[in-house]
């Protein structure tokens, strides 16, 4: 399922002299950027500089200034059905079922995405981010830390071939991030495109990351080895 | 590179403001930035005035109109020829529908209470005011009196209008009032001892929808039981002596609220100005949904005590259902309400003026709306949090289609359940049909308005006396009463004809249906 529908070689995130910003006004240069999928793109750039635009923009829930986004071979747009079921993006938002427990939010996400012994897979997610001891609470009881992870893990019981993370560190311990980082890895291996947003050089490496650099003038490419420094020399 | 270290400031006691001072201090500076000179004031106080007159006139319009509609029979019969249905036999007697709406009056005093605080300070008040050593009984109690005030005024009139809404005569309308302000006053003073306990206010706005909802049930029985409840006026000193002891039991309560305000703690605060903050700005954007979801914050989902396994679920829409099924399944004052409507339907088979024709078409229409609202709650949260939806594989208009499903089921099963009487009356099970119909539509017509576009605040604004509202807000705000309100035709032709005929019942499907295709789109992009 991974890649389906793209040509052989094809990136699945295709983004070309894209503004993004609010209003009429820009946040940051234009941006050009294709992941293939299994590969992991680091956006990367000082608080303010416009990462977390650039992927909420990529995921549809900000309408571009100016140029194209595509995904999976397709111009973005959230509200369709094989765009939903083949993305997954983690922001900032506390998005739950309101009235359901942890497990409950993320089993009934799981059938909904067809997701065979949706249980089992739950588990095993909640087990992985260290929040099943939290697993029948209500969101709202958890600190942000778990309600961070509870995010994260609603993305991994889904199907995905495009993944977007904005800042998935954030709140974390460094046992946790550094396990994300893995996963990360680990979705890149299986074939998933990975773009994430991240101010965490060891996030980035560990991810197997290379890097784009935003900023007011230019929007820049980093090689993978060159990431660690330019995430030190930002932050 | 270290910086240089920050003077420390030293404390001097004597310079240390009391809650007191530091109110009346920002007060003061408040009032010098704003730049009012004496004439403004006159100017905002003439304005108040003018406007509080005007709505006071319309309100007693309207409620005077109720009160002679609900007491004189309008001729309207339903059920044909065969069997002309014109109401019940024995109607609720003025006395009676005084106490109920009384009762239901000085409830939504308790309700709001729950919801509102009752004793705090605004959001800058709970910041820069509570984090200072300032007595906070000094800065509270001018909401303690504020409250104390505001229940016993809302409790007077709310009363006062439920006497004229049940057709009561002037002494009983007066005393009911008198009743009222004392009984207002106690439940504010309730609310206000309750609230630093951490479940109390909760548990005081659960009893108060849940006590709100009973009414109609109470009716039910007490109607159908014969009873009858003479009006205030006519025992006068027993009513009197009655709002004695509440007033005394309100300012005894009052004296202990206002002796203890100052163990309300900062969570308790912080909640209370953003409900108020919430409150404020939905009136003042004009925005009727916010508004809904503030007052509606108090009916909160109860934690789960039982595991789903969700097992039976399968695919994106039926996860959906299932989610808005189960919240609303937790939420039992969402239960009690849609008990509570059914009940009012078959109270108002009793009141001529509400049994047939244009009553009758304007009670299903307000319960539908209602109980519809109830069950779209899960898309009115669903709808702050976009990435919620998107987050399962449907499209935009599936979602939409999806969460009309728990909307258009409560408000069928709720006017349907209300409508049986009638049916059983006139022997024409096509009522129920139709009612059910109406209930449908009704859902179309809520989730419509709960997935509603915000207005264009970017666009042109209009200047109100409120402040800016943008010019599109009307045409945004009518969104879902529209559909409500095509949905209600078919129903209110019935109603005027006495009659359910087969065109009338393939007329209302087409409708209902048409409104759920119609909810079911997506909003145009801006």
């Amino acid at each position: 399922m991974t890649g389906a529908g793209l040509a052989p070689g094809a990136a699945a995130v295709v983004a070309r002299r894209l503004r993004v910003g609010y209003g009429e006004a820009p946040v940051c240069a234009p941006v050009d950027l294709a992941v293939a999928p299994g590969e992991v793109l680091a956006v990367v750039g000082p608080n303010g500089s416009g990462k977390s635009t650039v992927l909420r923009t990529l995921l549809g829930r900000l309408a571009p200034l100016g140029g194209t986004v595509e995904m999976l071979g397709r111009p973005v747009d959230e509200r369709e059905r094989a765009f939903r079921a083949r993305v997954a993006g983690v922001g900032d938002d506390d998005a739950y079922f309101p009235g359901l427990s942890v497990r409950e939010h993320l089993v009934l996400l799981a059938r909904g995405h067809g997701v065979a012994e949706a249980g089992r897979v739950v588990d095993g997610v909640l087990d992985r981010f260290g929040i099943a001891a939290r697993a029948d609470a209500a969101p709202t009881e958890l600190s942000s830390g778990q309600r961070r992870r509870l995010l994260l893990c609603a993305a991994f019981v889904r199907p995905r071939d495009v993944l977007v993370l904005d800042e998935p560190e954030q709140r974390l311990d460094p046992g946790t991030r550094r396990s994300v980082a893995d996963l990360i890895a680990a979705e890149a291996a299986r074939g998933v495109a990975v773009v994430l947003a991240t101010h965490d050089p060891e996030v980035a490496t560990r991810a197997g990351a290379r890097g784009l650099l935003v900023g007011d003038e230019a929007c820049t490419d980093v090689e993978r080895e060159d990431l660690g420094d330019v995430l030190a020399a930002v932050r | 590179m270290s910086a240089p270290a920050a003077a420390r400031p030293r404390t001097d006691p004597d310079e240390q403001l009391t809650g007191r001072e530091l109110r009346r201090l920002t007060a003061r500076v408040a009032a010098s930035h704003a730049g009012r000179g004496a004439v403004q004031v006159v100017t905002d106080v003439a304005y108040v005035v003018v406007s509080v007159l005007l709505a006071a006139g319309l309100v007693l319009g309207v409620v005077s109109a109720v009160g002679d509609a609900v007491a004189m029979d309008q001729g309207w019969t339903v059920g044909g020829s065969e069997g002309a249905w014109r109401g019940g036999g024995t109607p609720p007697s003025p006395g009676l529908l005084q106490a109920l709406l009384a009762l239901v009056a000085v409830a939504l005093v308790g309700s709001a209470a729950a919801r509102l605080g009752p004793a705090g300070v605004g959001t800058a008040g709970v910041h820069w005011w509570v984090s200072t050593p300032a007595d906070r009984r000094g800065l509270l109690l001018p909401s303690v009196a504020a409250g104390a005030g505001g229940g016993a005024l809302a409790g007077g009139v709310g009363t006062a209008l439920a006497g004229l809404a049940a057709g009561a005569d002037g002494r009983s309308v007066l005393l009911g009032a008198l009743l009222g302000t004392a009984a207002g006053a106690v439940v504010v003073a309730v609310a206000g001892l309750l609230q630093p306990r951490p479940s109390g206010p909760r548990a005081l706005g659960a009893v108060s929808d849940v006590l709100v909802a009973a009414v109609p049930v109470l009716g039910v029985v007490l109607v159908g039981s014969g009873a009858e409840l003479r009006p205030p006026g006519t025992w006068p000193a027993a009513a009197t002596a009655v709002a004695a002891g509440l007033g005394t039991a309100a300012v005894v309560l009052v004296a202990r609220w206002a002796a203890r305000v100052d163990r309300l703690p900062l969570p308790a605060l912080l909640g209370r100005s953003g409900a108020v903050d919430r409150l404020s700005a939905a009136l003042l954007s004009v925005d009727t949904r916010d508004l809904g979801r503030a007052l509606d914050a108090g009916g909160r989902p109860l934690r789960p005590r039982r595991a789903h396994a969700f097992r039976r679920v399968r695919g994106p829409r039926g996860a959906l259902v299932a989610a808005d099924a189960v919240l609303l399944a937790r939420t039992p004052s969402s239960w009690a309400q849609l008990v509570g409507l059914a009940a009012l339907l078959v109270l108002a088979h009793d009141v001529p003026a509400l049994a047939a024709g244009p009553g009758l078409a304007l009670t299903v229409l307000a319960v539908g709306t209602r109980a519809a609202r109830l069950g779209a709650a899960g898309a009115g949260m669903a709808e702050m949090v976009p990435a919620l939806d998107a987050s399962l594989p449907l499209s935009a208009r599936a979602v939409r289609a999806a969460r009309t499903v728990l909307p258009a089921l409560s408000g069928a099963a709720c006017v349907a359940v209300g409508l049986v009487p009638l049916a059983l009356a006139t022997g024409s099970a096509w009522w129920v049909v139709l009612g059910a119909l109406v209930g449908v539509g009704c859902g179309a017509g809520a989730l419509r308005g709960m997935l509603r576009p915000e207005p264009d605040w970017s666009g042109p604004l209009l200047a109100t006396p409120a402040g800016a509202v943008p010019v599109d807000a009307a045409a945004v705000a009518r969104q879902g009463p529209d559909l409500v309100l095509l949905t209600a035709l078919p129903f209110a032709v019935a109603a005027l004809l006495g009659v359910v005929t087969p065109a009338l019942v393939v007329a209302q499907a087409l409708v209902a249906l048409l409104a759920c295709v119609v909810a079911a789109q997506p909003p145009r992009r801006r």
